[in-house]
Formats: structure tokens, C-alpha cells, sequence
């Protein structure tokens, strides 16, 4: 094959794999601005582009105060399990790494242990405890619960941070008088910053989307995140056009979130330390 | 500044032992360097020093205090890693000035200090930059600057130099040297390039296997290597090293091995060595045997000519290393560019007798008592 019929061909798949990523969302999108008639066309085919684009969507779901209550508590649910497992999973990570103990893999193993039965099968005994401790009905349980799921993946991934940044700059700290805590929070945090910051955006795209869990914490009162409203809303069988609105609304903040904390994500942060 | 003193310092490892009852003083202001082959425990012996690895057995004094139990950050050293170990996220003001300020030194006193490394190793211009910015010669003044700027007693350099590509080598080589004389610190330094120990060094400790082999200026131990394995790692290229047979015959000493008969000049076997028959090496260093025609080659004594093939030649500009064969004895030598050497072509080569070595065959250790 030439060159240049090899570029031809690369260049098909590439359309059609970026064609099969864009085409739901732009149908997402596309269904969120129509209009009602541009939806329920009567047998006609569905057109590519909406007759009257409209924000009516948004607006109705702004104007909902359930819309705005489950939004705020996904907020709060996601960054607080954002802070907890980051909080927890980063030592837990370091220590990991820096001291090699017997049985570290055992350990390690064990962490991710939960992510190994279906969150279906796995939800049943936290609920059961959680119910025990009252953590029930609140954003800090399901923040808990998320924070549950997600500190294997903060371990895993600060743990490999970890293992890059070299043991010289620890050691070169404490020669120049650093406690051990003073080196962790002064030089390797900010060194492993980016690298954590991407099992940031990672705990905040699970939280933010998790529903098994949030459904059975949530399931007996009054707060909702967003993906349990939508199963609310679900219920009551409601058009396209404003489930389109909801899923829009629910990317949002993710697109933000990744967005902001991508600016930390840039490559060769460690360069200049050694070599 | 100070001195430091090991006492039987032992390192072990669960499977290995690193270090062995090393014994070694390092004086106030000495510029003495740790030498030998990878694996020889130098590094462990240094880390031993600045406290990040601990001493299994036997005792380290830092100033006449025994610094076994000392943290690292309490024992007034200062260290350059062989990788620099720069804090990236840092500048360079930042990075100099990061132990003064852990010290918790007044904001004009850090000022003042970094200024002060900041022209000692020439960094005008760089005070806001972030290693990442740095070329790998720059990165290294940093990493100097920060160590030396705690005003440490004893600074510990592990291998600060093999980072950097030849000509800056060089050129970092002449400002350790400077700065040792500038501000008389007591540095303990660790290479495995015999180079860079015998030019830097007011002394060098040679190891091997954990252990130290030898002590002494620079010269002394290149001039009167104690053991086989000193002899062949200082200097280059290596000294020639031949097995053979000492062998008395009408009043004359030889040194005989299947391809070569050499005597011995008079003086230097009335000085005693071994006993005749013994099997011995003989080392002898590439200047000391010169091609016949040479200036050298008439004033050393020795007039017996040996016949020698030339095998490859290596110009280096000032002199070129020559190998040559005799058999299968293959020998290493250094002449002027004048001497003619060409591939291929026999030459006529005398051996310096009164140079030579002679160490024990088995033990490797130093007959000769010369």
C-alpha cells in the first residue's frame, strides 16, 4: 500500500471514530434546543437541525426548584468525596510507596477490593451500615460512600505519581533540615500536583454520576443528586427534548471541572529535578 | 569545618554487606575523595555520613561527636546528588534559599546568603527561573549553591559530575577546585572516575568489595599502588599487567614469562624482594616502557631492546596510546606522536624496569618494597 493511499484510509477511520463520538452528543444537544414540533413531527422524519430552536427546555428546568436542589446536592456530594478520598488516599498512597513493608501488595490488593463485586452486590452491605450509622438522607453519606468507591482508584493513581518523583528530593529535603511532613506537604504534594489532579477529575466524574449507590442512600427522603432526579423525572415518562435538557445540564459541570483542573494535567512537571 | 572519622563502620543488608569495617579519617578543609568500581559501597559510605542510611556497626564522628544517632538535618552536612535533586517547582532563589529558610534565618539573612552563592558560583541573571529552564550545568551551580549555602561543616558530593557532558565536566572540575580553596570546606567526594579523584583530591580512599584498599595523596598512591586492583584502577590507560617468574641467573635478577625475559636493575632487587622462583605480576604503567628511539628510553638505564608488533594506534593529539603484542602478550603503552608508531609494523620498546610493581599472585598485594 502507498503512502498515500495508507494516509486516505487513516484519515476514513478517523472520521468515522470521531463521527461515533460526536454523533450522540450532538443528538443530546441537537434534542435539548428543539421545539416541540421539531420532536413529535407526527410520522414525518425527524429533522437534522430543529424547526425553532428554543432554550424553553432550560428555562423550565431552571425554573424547577427539585432541578436546582439536586444540582446543588450533586455539587456538594462530588467535591466533598473529591476532598475525602483525596484526603485519605494520598498518604495512604505515599506510605505505600516510600515504605515498602511486608504484605504492601496484600494491602494494596485488598484496597481495591470493593471494585471487585458489582456495585449492584456491593451497595447492599454499605447500605445496611451506613442505615445502622444514621448516614442515610444526607450529602455527607453519599459523599462517604462515594469517596468508599473511589479511594482505590486515588491510591492507585497517586501511587504512581508517587513512584515517580524521586526519592532524592525527599532525602535532599531532609539533609537541609525538612521534617517528613514538611517535605510531603512543601515539595512532594506540589511536585505530585498534576498527577493528582487527575484522580481528582476522575473521583469527580464518578461521584457525579454514580446512581446506584446515591438511589439506595437516597431512596426514603426528600434530597436527590442529580442522576436520582432524573430517574424521578424518568418516571413520569416526559419528552425527549427535556431529558436532552437534563443530560446537557449534567455534562456541564464535568466539562468545566476537567477543564479547569486540565491546566495542572500538563506534562514533564518533574522536569529539571534530576538528570 | 571538620573532621570526620569512621571507626569500623559496618553496613549490612539482609543479603549483602555493603560496607566493611572501614576505617577512615577525613581532616578539617581535606578535599578527599571516594574511589573504585560500581558496587564498591563508596555511595553507601557517604550516605552512611549524611545520615540516610544507618550504620550497622562501628562509629562516625562528625567533629569529634559521635553522629551515629544524629538525624541527617542535625549533622551540619551538605549534600549534591548525583541527579541534583532540584525542587522543580521552585526557582532558583527559592531552591538555594530553602534550607536557611527551614532554619527559620531572618528574611534579610536569606537574602543576603543567596546573594552571596548567587555570585559565588556565577548565577546572575538566573534567580527566577525554575530548574526546568536550567541547562544541565546551571542545575548543577544551583544544587552547589543551595548545599553550600547553609555554610554545612562537611560537604558530600556523590558523583556530582557524571550528569554533565565532557567539556563542562572539565570545566566544574576547575570550580570544586576553586571553591575548596576559596572556602577551605571539608568535602567528601565520591566518583567511580579515577580521573577526576586524582586531579581533585588532596587524598583519595580507593575501595573495593566494601572494603578500603588504600589511603593517600593522589600521586603516592599512583606512584606506590599497594594492591593489583589499585594498580590497574588509577591511571589511565591501566597499568600493564604481566604473569611470570622471578629467576636468578649469573648474578642478575630476571622477571620471565613465556613471551618476555626482563632484568631486574641491581639496585632495586638489592632492596629485597620475595623470593627467587616465586610467581609473581608484574605491573607496569604505559609511559614507563618507551619506544627505543625515545629521550626517555636512554635515560631510564636499561639498554636490553625488546621486539615488540604494533597493533593499533590511538593519536589523542599530545600522545597516543599504542597497542602493541608480543606473542600473546598484549600491552598498552603511551609514546609521543614522533615516535613512528604504525600499525602492523615491528618496533623496538624498553621496558623501565625501575618503575615496575610486583605484587603477589594470589593475594594481589604489593611485593616490591621500593
Amino acid at each position: 500500500m502507498t503512502t498515500k493511499t495508507q494516509k486516505t484510509v487513516w484519515l476514513i477511520v478517523m472520521i468515522l471514530m470521531v463521527a461515533v463520538v460526536i454523533a450522540p452528543i450532538f443528538v443530546m444537544f441537537k434534542y435539548s434546543i428543539s421545539d416541540r414540533s421539531s420532536v413529535v413531527t407526527g410520522g414525518q422524519v425527524i429533522p437534522l437541525w430543529p424547526y425553532n430552536p428554543t432554550l424553553e427546555q432550560f428555562e423550565s428546568l431552571l425554573a424547577m426548584d427539585s432541578f436546582l436542589a439536586a444540582t446543588i446536592s450533586s455539587l456538594q456530594v462530588a467535591l466533598l468525596s473529591v476532598a475525602i478520598s483525596l484526603v485519605i488516599g494520598t498518604p495512604a498512597a505515599f506510605a505505600l510507596v516510600r515504605y515498602r513493608f511486608p504484605g504492601v501488595m496484600v494491602l494494596a490488593t485488598l484496597l481495591i477490593s470493593i471494585r471487585l463485586f458489582p456495585n449492584i452486590v456491593a451497595v447492599v452491605p454499605v447500605a445496611e451500615v451506613f442505615l445502622k450509622l444514621n448516614l442515610v438522607n444526607s450529602v455527607i453519606g453519599v459523599a462517604m460512600a462515594h469517596s468508599l468507591l473511589s479511594i482505590p482508584y486515588v491510591v492507585f493513581i497517586a501511587m504512581g505519581v508517587f513512584e515517580t518523583i524521586p526519592k532524592d528530593l525527599e532525602e535532599q529535603a531532609q539533609i537541609l533540615g525538612a521534617s517528613k511532613f514538611y517535605s510531603f506537604t512543601r515539595i512532594i504534594l506540589p511536585v505530585a500536583l498534576p498527577g493528582l489532579a487527575a484522580g481528582a477529575i476522575y473521583v469527580f466524574l464518578l461521584s457525579w454520576d454514580e446512581f446506584i449507590f446515591s438511589y439506595f442512600l437516597l431512596a426514603f427522603g426528600d434530597l436527590s443528586t442529580l442522576p436520582v432526579l432524573l430517574k424521578k423525572i424518568l418516571s413520569w415518562t416526559p419528552q425527549h427534548n427535556l431529558l436532552a435538557a437534563i443530560s446537557v445540564m449534567l455534562s456541564i459541570p464535568v466539562i468545566i471541572f476537567t477543564f479547569v483542573v486540565q491546566k495542572y494535567m500538563q506534562a514533564g512537571a518533574t522536569a529539571g529535578a534530576v538528570k | 569545618m571538620a573532621q570526620v572519622r569512621l571507626e569500623k563502620v559496618t553496613k549490612k543488608y539482609p543479603k549483602t554487606e555493603a560496607v566493611s569495617d572501614l576505617d577512615l579519617i577525613v581532616e578539617d578543609s581535606e578535599f578527599m575523595t571516594l574511589v573504585g568500581p560500581s558496587g564498591c559501597g563508596k555511595s553507601t559510605t557517604l550516605r552512611m555520613i549524611a545520615g540516610l542510611e544507618e550504620i550497622t556497626s562501628g562509629s562516625l564522628y562528625i567533629d569529634n561527636i559521635l553522629a551515629n544517632e544524629i538525624p541527617p538535618k542535625d549533622r551540619s552536612i551538605s549534600m549534591v546528588f548525583q541527579s541534583y535533586a532540584l525542587f522543580p517547582h521552585m526557582t532558583v532563589s527559592e531552591n538555594i534559599g530553602f534550607g536557611l529558610k527551614i532554619k527559620k534565618k531572618t528574611r534579610e539573612y536569606i537574602l543576603d546568603r543567596v546573594r552571596w552563592a548567587i555570585d559565588l558560583f556565577n548565577l546572575e541573571g538566573l534567580e527566577y527561573r525554575i530548574p526546568r529552564d536550567l541547562s544541565g550545568g546551571e542545575r548543577q551551580r544551583v544544587a552547589l549553591a543551595r548545599a553550600l549555602v547553609v555554610e554545612p561543616k562537611v560537604l558530600l558530593l556523590d558523583e556530582p559530575l557524571s550528569n554533565l557532558d565532557a567539556r563542562l565536566r572539565l570545566k566544574m572540575r576547575a570550580e570544586l577546585k576553586r571553591i575548596h580553596k576559596q572556602l577551605g570546606a571539608t568535602i567528601i567526594y565520591v566518583t567511580h572516575d579515577q580521573v577526576e579523584a586524582m586531579s581533585l583530591s588532596d587524598r583519595v580512599a580507593v575501595m573495593n568489595d566494601g572494603r578500603l584498599v588504600q589511603v593517600g595523596k593522589p600521586l603516592d598512591v599512583y606512584n606506590r599502588p599497594e594492591s593489583k586492583f589499585v594498580g590497574g584502577f588509577i591511571g589511565s590507560p591501566s597499568m600493564n599487567f604481566l604473569d611470570g617468574t622471578i629467576i636468578g641467573r649469573s648474578n642478575a635478577v630476571f622477571f620471565v614469562t613465556k613471551d618476555l625475559e626482563l632484568e631486574f636493575p641491581k639496585e632495586s632487587f638489592s632492596n629485597n624482594f620475595g623470593t627467587i622462583d616465586q610467581e609473581v605480576v608484574l605491573g607496569l604503567r604505559p609511559e614507563h616502557i618507551n619506544d627505543q628511539g625515545s629521550t626517555k628510553a636512554k635515560t631510564t638505564g636499561t639498554t636490553t631492546a625488546i621486539d615488540v608488533v604494533v597493533d593499533v594506534v590511538e593519536p589523542l593529539g599530545d600522545r597516543d596510546i599504542v597497542t602493541v603484542t608480543r606473542g600473546e602478550t598484549v600491552l598498552t603503552l603511551l609514546f609521543s606522536p614522533e615516535s613512528g608508531a604504525v600499525p602492523d609494523r615491528p618496533m623496538k620498546v624498553v621496558f623501565d624496569m625501575s618503575k615496575c610493581h610486583l605484587f603477589d599472585k594470589k593475594t594481589g598485594v604489593r611485593i616490591l618494597k621500593n
